[in-house]
Formats: C-alpha cells, structure tokens, sequence
C-alpha cells in the first residue's frame, strides 16, 4: 500500500510539474510592438472631364458614360516599415462619383506607392453601380493583338457629338499595369512620407479623357476627336479598337488636319517591354500602347511609372 | 594472434550492460555476448583482414545460425567457427526473451602489426597477449518477428546520416521514400500516395508536432540525435493513429541510456549538441539538446536589412520508479523568426515557434500487460505572414495506451486520448476592413475551443505464416459548437508464402478535419468548415529478402480522397495563399506502384532505389483533372560506400517528372477547362553528395570526430514548376560532428 500511494504521489508530481512547466513557458514570438504607423487612404475620382465631359480641340462635345477599371493591390515600398498588406482589388465605375474608397495602407517612413490596373479578381470589391454581371464580363477570357489571352482591365464608354453628328466609342483595353514610382513632379522626391499617427488620403485620378490625346506627354497634348470620328468606317456610328487600328498613324499626322508634331513620340528612342520594341503602326497602337497606360494620375496632376504586362493570363 | 571485434561505425545507441531492466516503452534490447569475442588469428593468413557475420542468436542465447555476409578467406571460416560456440544473453522486449539476428564485425589485424594506439600496452614477448576486446560489436538488430506495421517503411538515425542530401536529419530522408512525391526539390514538404502535406500527420513519442523543419526548408526541428527511427506510414495506418487522412511520419526517441555520452556538431550554419547521463544508480536518465543558428549573424553580412532566426531545444528525463514504473518527462520546442528593417523599425514577416511537454508514467503489469498514461501541454504560435499579428493555440491532451499479450500470437492493443486546443489570436488593429483576405481568414480561424476524443483498438494475430492485424478507431471532434464523428476501420496483413516472401496489405479509413495548405503552429481551421475530410486507403504488395542483405519492396496502391482540402492540388494560377483561404474541396484520386530496393547504407557498401509510378486526380464540381502535384514518375537512387581508411562517401540520385502545366487563369480570368492530358513542365533531376572522414578517438570507437561536406543539388540543376524557374535551390553544408 505505501509502495502504491508513493507510486501515486510520484506520478502526480511528475504530471504537476509538467502541467506547470507547460504553463510556464514562456513565448519568444514577440507581439508587434513597433511604435503607431501612419494611415494611408487611397482614393480614386475621375478627372473633370470624366465627370462633367469636355469640348476637344476639334470641337467634339464628348462625354463619358461608364468608364469601368480593375484596380487595386495597393503597397508602399520597400523603403517604408509595412504594418498591413492590402493585397485586394476593386472594380469600380469611376464615372460614379468622386473619392470612391481604393484601400487603406498602415505604415512609417519615406517609400513608394504601388497600385496595379489589371482584370478584376475573383475577390474584386464592386464599386458604387457596378454589378457581378460587370466583374464576370471582364473576367471572361479573351484577346485582342495586343494581349493574346486576358480579361479586361479597363473598359471605356462615351459619346461625342459635333454639328449635330453623334459618335460613340467603346474600347476595352486587356493589358496588366503595373504603377511604381508615383511622384507629382517629374524631380519630386518619393511619394510618401508616413509618420506615426498621422493620416493621409491620397487620391488617384482616372483621366479617362487621355485616349482622346494627341501627345504621349499630358502637358502639351491637345484632346482630338476627328480621327475617331473618322475612323468609323463602317458606319454604325460607334468608334472601336479594330476601327482604329485601320487608320496608320502616318495618314493622322500627315492628314494635314492636325498641327505638326501631333500623335508623334520619340521613334529613335523607342518603346521597350520585355526587351521587345514597342512599333506603333496605327492609331490603335497609339491609344492602346501608348495612351491608356496614362491614364491614371497620381494625386490629380502627378504620374507614376507604369509597367506594362501584355502577356496571357490575368493579373501576376 | 589476434584479434579484436569491433564496434561497427554507426552504433551509438547500444544501452550498456549496466543499464536497468527493460520497461514498457523501451525498444528491444539487443544479445550481448557472453565472454571473450576474441577470434585468433588464422594460420596461413596475411595482411589485416574483416569479416562481417549474421548471427542469430536464439531466445535461450545460444547461436543457431552464423552466415557470412562479407569478408576474405581464411578469415571467414575462422570467424564463423569461433562464432558458433559465442553465447548471449539473448535479446529481450519489454524483459520477454526473444530471437534476434545481429550484424557482428570482425576484424583482424596481422601479428607484426601494432596494437591500436588506445590499446593498453602489449606485454613484451613473441606471442603478445591481444588488446582486451571492446564489447561484441552489434550494428545491426533485426528481431525475428518484429518487423514494421505492414505498409510502413522505417529509417534509422545511423542510416540516415549517410544519405547524402539529407544532412543527417532523418525527417529530411523522408522525400528518398517511395509513395513519397515533392513539390518542390529541397523543400520538405511532400505528397505521400496522393495526400498534400497538410494531410501528414507528424509525432514524436506519439506527442503531435506541428511541424518538421526550421523556417519551412531549414534543418529539422528535433535534434536528429535525439530520433532513433521514423516510420513513415502512406496509408492504411495502425489504428493508434488517427485524425490525419493522409499519412503518418511517427518518430521515436532513442532509447535512455545511463552511461554520460554525448554529441555535437557545427557546421556552416548552425552547432548543435546533445548530453545524456544516468543518475540514481542508474534509475534515472537525463538528456539534453539543442541547436542554435547563427545565420542571423552570417546575413547581416550579406543582406544588413534581413534577419533570420532559428532554435530548438529538446530535454527527457526519465526515472525508474520501481522496476515496474517509469515515469518520464519530454520536452522539446522550436523557434523560428524571418524579419526585415525597413525606416529604422523591424518588422517580423513570419515567425513561428511551438513548445511540447509530455508527462508519462508506462507501467507494467506482469510480463505481459503495459499501459502509459501521459499528460501532454503544448503552446503554439505564428505571426501571421502580411498581418501583424499573432495566432496562438495553447493545448493540452491526455492519452492512454494499453498493450496486452493474450496469448503467444494474440497481443491486443488499445487506447484513448482526450485533446483541447484554445485558439486565439490578437486582433489586427492595422487592417482594411473590406479587405476579402482578412475577412476570410477571420471566418477560417476564429477564435475557440476545440475539443477531440478518440478511443481505438486493435489485435494482432499471428496465424500460422499469417500476421494479421484488425482494428479500429472513433473520433469525435468538436469546433465552435460543430459536432462530427469519424469512424476509421483498420487492417494490415502480412503472409509469409514462401521463405524469401512476404505479402502484404493494407486498408483503412482515415478522417481529418478541414486542413490548411501546411501545417502552421497555431493556425487550425476552426467551425469543422465544410465537414471531415475522408479517406478511403488500400495497397497491396511484396516483401522479398534478397542476397547480400537485401530487400525489395513492391506495392501497389489506391487511394481515393473525399471532401478533401487540398489548395495545392487544385490550384489554378493566382496566389496560393490566397486560393487556401478559399477552402475549396474536391474529391481525390491516387493510384500507383512503389518499389523499393535496399542495402542498408551503413554497410560497407550500401544503397537502395525508390521509385513510384502513379497518377494523382482531383474533381472540382464537374470538372476531373490531374492533381497541380501530379509527378507521374518519382526515381531516387543512393549509394554510399567505405572507401577505407574511414573515409566515406555518398551520391544520391533524384529524378522526377514535372506537374501538369496549369492553363492560363489567374485572378484575372475565369478559368478554362483543363485538359485531361495536361504538358508537364521538363523533369527535374539532381544529384547530391556527401563525403565524411572520420576519426576514431578511442579503440572502442566510441569517440570520434568526423568531417562532413554535403550538398544537395550539386549540379545547380534548376526547376520549372508551372513555367517559373526555380532555383537552383543548392545547399551546402560543411561541419563538423563528434561523438563520446
């Protein structure tokens, strides 16, 4: 019997001193004790033109009825100490309203600001009037010459009228953008400069008026509707990527309507992407490799760098 | 004149003779020999010489076979002949003696030659009387009878440390077996028979681990001194195992030891050590481990911005209540942390660390009946990769065990366990609230109680040629409320049908609750979302002995997965973790073919082949296609061999055929249909190496040092896998290892 209870008391000790041990233990995973980062709040609002239309240069009132983008995946740079990834992407009709909600970003330091245009995600957040039917159209495979297999990433509605002719145009652009080193001025430091506790809101703006450009370079470009217009050849009265990318681009600038200089870019310099020279032949190559990655503005007037996927699949 | 045995390279587990009567829970002891191991040496002989001999000894410790497995005439016949009259106490499990087959190394040196230079000084005179022999040399112990659970495949610590490629980690060894199927080469985290990994089941002593390896691909995270055997189970596992659906990786500790040994290595990125001793006369062992990593130090050379981690520590103590109790005490924990400093603040991209502490009292009752009775804490905890915070999971569980030999062929096992795991997490103060992922993984991982019991048992019967072992278990599992009950038949089968082979099968049902893409510490699926996942497990094969010792294994397998939640295998472009907060289920196939041949890699000349043939499939509502994981062919060919003069070296071969090329898809596109014959990515291959020299510090060769130069992937082969180049993922490693 005493053999038995010190056998008892033995084994409950033992299993005391583990329970105990156990609770004991003491983590070293530490908690996040880094000091209060500061709140970044992106928004997105279309330009003026965008929200109230705008007379072109030749004199086509047009206006702009829905203007869908897949955007998101916002991220600070590398250089910032990142508290929160928001690693989501919304679909939204900026033609909605102004300073619809993109993402909220926490951190500290002086970095830059990521964001990307890409078909929406399966996750995509619907913004103010779009529709599940509106994600799944753009989320239906499809191609154009430019990017062979994709969903749409940016989709472009309006009409322009002049002397009492009406145009519509619809042009649906696929390619993934990738947007990094956003600045408001071309020498301007980093984009951001998060402090503990304080809030920013930094808005993005869709200036979906930039197709309608005639210069690569937003601050001399004049908005041109006529080689649209013209472009519809078949009549039916609305203006597509196929109808544009039959118009050369050497019959515009040297079409006599326009001003020298116009729909030009620097041929000797080139555009690359992914080591492969970007050749623009038509008005179409124009719009679609050139002008639509523009669109976005940073801060209204600012612009960031834009990386350019053209290749199959959805976003990376 | 003589003559020496000798202890064969790899032996460091033998308990001394002064060890303490077996107990329940301690593996079998080996025949130790009975007076003088000397062999003289044999007229007409010249030059050293060494033969290696099978002995069995029988239950009563007498020699009833002797076959030589290597060596030169006349050396041969005169070892073979002295071994005939050797006597043993002969090998025992759990104290009942038992026939074994031991390996016994003979070597012989020539008269002229000198005595070992830590052997006492020869006696002047023209017949110098030999160097006292260090005890019988055993390297090798195959009881009669006592072969793995059928389907189960082991592996040995002494065996593992000459695998090239696995640098010295028998979980590591692991991707070398057959069923066994890759994801991505160096990364340990594998499919078995069709299973994703977070479907395997890892255990130490039966305590559950959340993980094997520091920092997903580092070294293991229990001390590899510490593991005496890891069995690896693909399917159709003894009931004692349960709540996996995939397989089972169950490793053993070493057996306690009372004599003070130890061992340590460092190498080029990290030093470990462990010490064990006795005390109390012998009734209780202490032991202690761990393993530093000083990569920190290394990285903030190269990348000044990054800082990477790791630890482990492993302890036991066991005590010799009475010679019939034993209570013991293991603990062992892990931590790993990954940060980066960015704006003068670091932030921890992912850290992760778990503690486990096991109390058991094993306690016999007569020669036949064992229980163990074992209380088991635990406390895990992740930061969560992109959101900074912490998920923790404190458990506890208690679980019992009861072995009992009805009769000579009737050995009835069973038990029972009870688990509670309390999951936490600290809230995300810094999140976007209409962010779907942290919606997601909120609903994924709330916080909770869950609550596990289970009950199994099962029989071994010995009919004849014919083992057969039917069980069964019950679990009940609860989860925020959420009842479900899984109930796992089992059965194995091994006949003998003719002396050289053995046939074998395995069925089993197997439930699992949801699982997350790996196991992470702390992070557990939480609500039974979307129901138990169920396995349905069967193989059928051959075990053949061949000459020269060795084996040949050939299996056939089917295993079709219901409900499972397997992201990896149904994955379809876009980000990984992402789609694994999707829970998408699917129903799963896996059929194939396994063969394994083997020559223990400790002999003088060792190898084996691993090769799986098999077809993985996954369907999704009505669509049925290959597993993303899919490898139709996985070859892995080792050989190591004693190049003399303690040198060894080792080369591992591993090819395998790559996945099926997912179509374009993504995030940014509904997904096409896939095709049912899918292009591969090209095969992998590569080659590992490993090269040791080794010291013997004493005669018994107890003591040594070694140097050790191991690579994985010395070819710098790189991987596609789904059009992305991978690698090449190279390791190297040069160290030093030692023993006493």
């Amino acid at each position: 019997m005493r053999r038995l209870s010190t056998l008892v008391l033995l084994a409950c000790g033992a299993l005391g001193l583990g329970a105990a041990g156990t609770l004991a233990l003491e983590a070293c995973v530490p908690a996040d004790d880094r000091p209060p980062p500061g709140k970044l709040t992106l928004t997105v609002s279309p330009s003026p033109a965008v929200q109230n239309g705008v007379v072109t240069a030749d004199g086509w009132s047009v206006v702009f009825e829905r203007v869908l983008v897949g955007i998101g995946r916002a991220s600070l740079g590398n250089s910032c100490a990142r508290y929160s990834d928001s690693s989501y992407d919304r679909l939204l009709d900026v033609t909605s309203k102004s300073g619809q909600k993109l993402s909220i970003l926490y951190g500290i330091g002086q970095c830059d600001l990521r964001f990307r245009v890409a078909p929406p995600s399966t996750d995509a957040v619907l913004g103010e009037g779009v529709t599940e039917g509106d994600k799944t159209a753009l989320r239906t495979p499809g191609g154009d010459p430019y990017v062979p297999l994709g969903g749409i990433a940016m989709e472009v509605t309006g009409a322009a009228t002049r002397d009492g002719v009406t145009k519509r145009f619809h042009l649906v652009f696929r390619p993934r953008v990738r947007y990094a080193n956003c600045k408001l001025e071309a020498d301007a430091g980093l984009a951001l400069d998060l402090r503990s506790e304080v809030e920013e809101v930094f808005d993005i703006r869709i200036e979906a008026e930039a197709v309608l450009r005639d210069d690569v370079d937003a601050s001399t470009a004049s908005l041109r509707f006529e080689p649209f217009a013209a472009a519809d050849k078949d009549g039916d009265g609305t203006v597509t990527l196929e109808e544009l990318r039959a118009v050369p681009i050497a019959s515009v600038r040297d079409s006599g309507t326009f001003e020298a200089g116009i729909y030009e870019f620097d041929d000797d310099a080139g555009v690359f992407r992914a080591g492969k020279a970007v050749v623009i032949e038509s008005l179409g190559d124009y719009v679609y490799e050139l002008l639509m990655p523009s669109l976005p503005r940073f801060r209204g007037t600012g612009s960031c760098g834009a990386g350019v996927g053209m290749g199959r699949g959805g976003p990376g | 004149m003589l003559v020496s045995t000798e202890y064969a390279a790899a032996q460091p587990t033998l308990p001394p003779a002064s060890a303490a009567a077996p107990l329940p829970g301690v593996p079998v002891m080996p025949p130790r020999q009975r007076g003088s191991a000397e062999v003289a040496y044999p007229d007409g002989a010249s030059g050293d010489g060494a033969v290696v001999l099978i002995v069995l000894v029988d239950a009563a410790g007498a020699v009833a076979d002797v076959t030589p497995a290597s060596g030169e005439e006349p050396f041969v016949t005169a070892a073979v002949a002295v071994a005939r009259g050797w006597t043993f106490d002969p090998a025992t499990r759990n104290g009942a003696p038992l026939a074994a087959r031991i390996r016994m190394e003979i070597v012989f040196h020539a008269p002229e030659r000198e005595a070992p230079i830590v052997a006492p000084p020869a006696p002047a005179g023209p017949a110098a009387a030999p160097p006292t022999p260090p005890p019988p040399s055993v390297d090798e112990v195959d009881v009669r009878g006592q072969r793995p659970a059928p389907g189960a495949t082991s592996l040995g610590r002494a065996e593992v440390r000459q695998l090239p490629g696995a640098f010295g980690d028998p979980f590591r060894a692991l991707d070398a077996l057959p069923g066994v199927t890759p994801i991505v080469s160096g990364l340990p985290f594998f499919y078995v028979r069709g299973a994703p990994p977070g479907n395997i089941g890892y255990f130490l002593d039966g305590v559950r681990v959340p993980y094997l390896f520091h920092v997903g691909a580092g070294p293991s995270v229990i001390h590899p001194g510490m593991v005496d055997t890891v069995d690896l189970y693909p399917g159709g596992y003894p009931a004692r195992f349960g709540r996996y659906a995939g397989g089972i990786v169950s490793a053993e500790t070493t057996a306690p030891r009372t004599d003070l040994h130890g061992e340590g290595n460092i190498r080029l990125f990290d030093t470990g050590a462990l010490v064990e001793t006795g005390f109390d006369g012998g009734r209780g062992t202490a032991l202690v481990a761990g393993r530093y990593s000083y990569t920190a130090a290394i990285l903030s050379l190269i990348a000044k911005n990054t800082r990477l981690d790791y630890r482990d520590y492993e302890a036991r103590a066991t005590y010799d209540v009475t010679p019939d109790d034993r209570i013991s005490l293991l603990t062992f924990g892990s931590y790993d942390l990954v940060a980066q400093t960015a704006a003068g603040i670091e932030s921890v991209l992912f850290a992760s660390e778990f503690y486990r502490l096991d109390t058991r009292w094993d306690h016999r009752f007569g020669p036949k009946t064992k229980v163990r009775v074992a209380v088991t804490g635990g406390f895990d905890q992740t930061r969560i990769p992109g959101q900074p915070r912490n998920s923790q999971d404190t458990l506890g569980s208690v679980r019992f065990e009861l072995t009992h030999l009805a009769a000579d062929n009737v050995t009835f096992r069973a038990g029972g366990d009870a688990t509670l795991d309390r999951f936490t997490a600290d809230t995300r103060p810094y999140a976007d609230p209409d962010d779907p992922d942290t919606k997601r993984f909120n609903a994924l991982f709330p916080p909770r109680d869950d609550v596990n019991f289970g009950t199994w048992a099962d029989v071994k019967l010995v009919l004849g040629p014919w083992e057969i072992v039917p069980g069964a278990r019950v679990d009940i599992y609860n989860s925020s409320g959420t009842t479900a009950v899984g109930v796992d038949p089992r059965i194995g089968s091994r006949l003998h049908v003719a002396k050289p082979v053995h046939v074998i099968h395995t069925f089993g049902i197997a439930h699992q609750p949801p699982s997350f893409l790996i196991p992470i510490p702390g992070l557990a699926i939480g609500s039974l979302r979307g129901g138990l996942q169920r396995s349905i497990q069967s193989s059928a094969g051959l075990e053949i002995d061949l000459p020269e010792s060795t084996t040949a294994t050939i299996t056939a397998f089917d295993n079709v997965f219901q409900n499972m939640s397997d992201t990896l295998g149904v994955v379809q472009g876009g980000d990984v973790l992402d789609r694994a907060l999707k829970e998408q289920r699917s129903l799963g196939s896996a059929v194939g073919g396994e063969l394994y041949i083997k020559r223990k890699l400790t002999r003088r000349f060792g190898g084996y082949l691993s090769y799986t043939i098999s077809r993985s499939t996954r369907s999704v509502d009505r669509e049925h296609f290959l597993s993303a994981f899919d490898r139709t062919h996985v070859a892995n060919v080792a050989v190591a061999f004693d190049m003399g003069r303690l040198w060894r070296a080792g080369t591992r071969f591993t090819i395998y055929t790559g996945t099926p090329v997912v179509p374009a898809g993504g995030n940014g596109l509904i997904p096409p249909p896939r095709s049912q014959s899918p292009e591969r990515d090209p095969l992998f291959y590569r080659l590992d190496l490993r090269l040791e020299k080794r010291w013997n510090l004493n005669q018994a060769k107890t003591t040594w040092l070694s140097f050790v130069a191991e690579v994985l992937n010395a070819t710098l082969h790189t991987e596609v896998l789904q059009g992305q180049t991978i690698g090449p993922v190279t390791i190297p490693s040069i160290g030093v290892e030692g023993a006493f």
